[in-house]
């Protein structure tokens, strides 16, 4: 018998949020949802204005921003999309749209907060569209990624819906925010060139760091954008 | 004092979180609530009264609401003149105290909680009304206005004034200031000039409640990086209509505790109104939870809105924040509950005209495949330090105008370095293949890029730069592989097939700072256990052991025909930093007492 030597090749892993954003995607794109990606760099307008966040608003004060110049920024949510698809590339309702991408805060950085994360964004215009519609979308969700687990939805300001929400879901005993979502504003649906009189929507953005280290049980945001073999190699 | 509150504190919390204000903390009877950006008039205890006797039906009462003041003159005794529609209501008292010392010790203690200072009788005062009624209040000392006459105006170009903290401040135009001929005295809706500052001997005050434009105190605020408690709520707006209840409070108290008398009122006011046309019907068309017209009503009614007909007039304290139709409804299902809305699925046949984008499905296709050759998928920094770019070159790289710090100040226009710096900080792995798919930028563009890293030849990609230590601008300790390229021209490359074996995972341990130690062991064992049974039984051995990975299997006759050798890298945390050699030892004499005893394995 010869002598055989194997060098073993381990399979590769997948980063935790990539995960969770792949499985939230395919979710949605099985519930007919197209996917969208927009830039990084991003347009105070579609970033900010087009969402009814304009410069002299205190509700700019939550998101701090890296600027890029006068009139660009590095996309602080990636809520930016809902204007790249119905004005920038002119695509009309209906529509379902999910899109997951890389957002950036002007923050100093801890165990829960990093500068860099990612966002879940999704949309749905058509007519007819209802709050129920959106409640019962959102269970769906959840219930894909948790299971049978305890919700709430309480009332919450983001200036592109109304009204709007936020989730929690309970989690080993304590209840977690995990989602914001709403009703889009008719200013929004006006911006978008859409009739609100027509067509109504509802729109929801997650972040989706926070959801793998849920998922997970990693305690510290960081370490998913400092990859550490020892981390990495667990998933 | 504006509503009897009959809960407790933990139910209270809950009635305001499910009101839409977030609860911070709850320590004692105090609850420290998240007020959104749009609910400035929730910023007063008279504001979050309001919300709980609407959640609760319980009656709201304002004493100082309808309370007449009668001032001893007619004649104002100091005259204010207006120039700016940015100040569109002014309200002042003209008052003569006796007294002025510290407050009583209540006061303090209200002030205490909000991390205010406590500094004399009748700043306190306006404190604590401000904290009440949510309206700011100034109070000025008379005798140093000059000629008893102030201006409030904009600012014009390189004027300052000295604040209440001392330090003089440069203005710009199209601030809010206060003038009184010779000086200016007020920075209006931040802070008062420190020259006309109450003192403990002030005798004749003048005791302000104004409105001016949130826009313009945001922005002066913002441009000198100045923001008070009180530009806090004019950015917010307030309710002009309150400023009465506020005044008339802070009489009372300045009465009660300096022997104030009121000499003249001064006032320039105008108000606004706001109807809303509201068809009921559509709360259903937003919801899709029907409620009816009276409960839909009586729900506005509880939130101080009256109504005519259709026409719903919007109360003074909500005019910066509803507007139209959908604000009404938002109302009324904060009033209903969000969690008893009716839930509907979205119907299946609309669909959607927007077409996926390919470059997702390309992404994740090519991430798998490559897992499927071993590498790991991770995520690095957009930013690189000015520090790793030559001088010369920074035009060509995209700038952060106002970076976290240097080390982040240029956005990245490759991923490689980002993954080299993480190799090497995993300098302690053995062997290591990483990719990152992400965005890189030059000064003009952006587009999205893969790239691959390892520590061994990349069989599948020949012209694989290799980076070795102490190359520019890279100073590696390793030697490296790498290749950048576009996920198309990776996906080319790449042969789609699985050559790696998938690991099962055990429950994910959190890992400390400090580098891991990692042990290798080999052993000989009879051919009937997998590697994998071993795996497992080592990965259980100990608590400190984060990984065990497998890296070879060896055949030899001379270990005998049914003998194996396997091979293991076990990466034990270095938890506290102190892994002694001791144990160490004891460990990795642990695991080959084990492999012995289970496995009759002989270590090599």
């Amino acid at each position: 018998m010869p002598d055989t030597t194997q060098t073993i090749c381990i399979t590769g892993h997948e980063h935790p949020t990539l995960a969770c954003i792949e499985d939230v995607v395919n979710y949605f794109i099985s519930k007919g949802f197209s996917v969208a990606l927009g830039p990084e760099i991003e347009s105070e307008w579609y970033n900010f204005d087009f969402l009814r966040v304009p410069a002299h608003h205190p509700s700019r004060d939550t998101q701090d921003t890296f600027w890029i110049s006068q009139s660009t920024v590095l996309r602080t949510q990636t809520s930016a999309i809902q204007g790249r698809v119905t004005k920038d590339w002119n695509i009309q309702p209906p529509l379902r749209v999910i899109s997951p991408g890389r957002v950036f805060r002007n923050e100093s950085t801890d165990a829960s907060h990093e500068s860099v994360f990612h966002q879940l964004e999704g949309f749905v215009i058509d007519t007819n569209i209802t709050m129920a519609h959106l409640l019962s979308t959102i269970d769906g969700l959840l219930n894909h990624m948790f299971g049978e687990i305890p919700t709430k939805y309480y009332p919450h300001h983001f200036e592109y819906v109304e009204p709007g929400m936020e989730v929690v879901i309970k989690w080993k005993d304590s209840w977690l925010e995990v989602l914001g979502c709403g009703m889009i504003h008719p200013e929004v649906l006006s911006n978008m060139g859409i009739d609100s009189s027509e067509y109504s929507g509802f729109a929801f953005g997650l972040g989706a760091d926070r959801l793998s280290l849920l998922k997970y049980g990693i305690n510290d945001i960081r370490s998913l954008y400092h990859p550490d073999a020892r981390i990495i190699r667990q998933i | 004092m504006f509503v009897d509150v009959d809960t407790s504190v933990q139910e209270t919390a809950e009635i305001f979180y499910s009101l839409g204000f977030g609860v911070e903390s709850v320590h004692g009877d105090v609850i420290d609530l998240e007020i959104t950006p749009n609910r400035g008039d929730a910023l007063s205890i008279l504001g979050c009264a309001r919300e709980y006797s609407a959640y609760t039906s319980k009656p709201l009462h304002n004493p100082f609401d309808k309370r007449t003041i009668l001032p001893i003159n007619d004649e104002p005794t100091i005259h204010v003149t207006i120039t700016t529609p940015l100040v569109p209501f002014y309200r002042g008292y003209s008052i003569e105290i006796q007294n002025n010392q510290s407050s009583p010790q209540w006061i303090k203690n209200i002030l205490k909680i909000y991390g205010i200072h406590a500094i004399n009788t009748v700043v306190d005062i306006t404190n604590i009304t401000m904290l009440l009624f949510g309206q700011p209040l100034h109070a000025f000392d008379c005798s140093s206005i000059h000629s008893t006459q102030m201006t409030i105006r904009e600012s014009i170009d390189d004027e300052s004034v000295e604040i209440l903290n001392g330090k003089t401040i440069s203005l710009k135009k199209g601030s809010l200031v206060g003038d009184d001929g010779t000086k200016l005295i007020d920075l209006v809706g931040i802070q008062g000039g420190k020259s006309s500052g109450v003192t403990h001997s002030s005798k004749n005050i003048l005791l302000q409640a104004i409105d001016c434009d949130p826009v313009t105190i945001r922005s002066t605020s913002k441009t000198l990086s100045l923001a008070t408690e009180s530009s806090y709520r004019f950015e917010r707006g307030i309710d002009r209509n309150g400023a009465h209840s506020a005044l008339t409070y802070a009489l009372s108290l300045l009465e009660e505790l300096c022997n104030a008398k009121l000499h003249s009122i001064i006032s320039h006011k105008t108000f606004s109104t706001r109807t809303i046309k509201f068809n009921t019907q559509n709360v259903s068309r937003l919801l899709g939870t029907d409620i009816s017209s009276d409960d839909c009503f009586n729900y506005l009614r509880r939130l101080g809105f009256d109504h005519k007909g259709s026409s719903v007039y919007v109360p003074s304290w909500r005019l910066h924040d509803i507007y139209i139709e959908e604000d009404l409804i938002e109302e009324i299902a904060r009033l209903y509950g969000y969690n008893k809305l009716r839930k509907e699925q979205l119907p299946a046949s609309h669909g959607t005209t927007m077409p996926t984008q390919n470059i997702w499905d390309t992404q994740r296709t090519t991430s798998h495949a490559l897992q499927n050759l071993g590498f790991d998928e991770v995520l690095t920094y957009s930013f690189i330090s000015s520090k790793n770019i030559p001088v010369s070159d920074r035009l060509k790289y995209r700038k952060v105008i106002n970076p976290l710090s240097e080390d982040h100040a240029y956005l990245r226009n490759s991923i490689i370095p980002l993954l080299v710096k993480a190799a090497e900080f995993n300098i302690w792995m053995p062997s290591l293949s990483l990719f990152e798919i992400g965005t890189v930028f030059t000064a003009t563009s952006e587009e999205i890029k893969i790239a691959l890293l390892s520590t061994d030849k990349i069989p599948f990609i020949q012209e694989s730069l290799s980076i070795v230590p102490n190359q520019l601008p890279y100073k590696t300790r390793k030697k490296y592989y790498v290749w950048e390229g576009s996920i198309d021209e990776c996906k080319l490359l790449i042969p789609h097939e699985n050559t790696s074996v998938k690991l099962t995972s055990f429950p994910f341990k959190n890992v400390s700072k400090y580098q891991p130690t990692v042990v290798d062991i080999a052993c000989i064992v009879d051919r009937k256990y997998s590697i994998e049974q071993i795996r497992v039984t080592l990965h259980l051995i100990d608590k400190k052991i984060i990984l065990v990975e497998p890296f070879d299997i060896y055949s030899n006759k001379k270990f005998g025909v049914d003998k194996i050798s396997y091979a293991f890298h076990i990466l034990l945390d270095n938890s506290d930093n102190n892994f002694t050699a001791l144990s160490l030892n004891k460990i990795i004499s642990n695991i080959h007492t084990m492999l012995v005893k289970t496995y009759d394995a002989h270590i090599r």
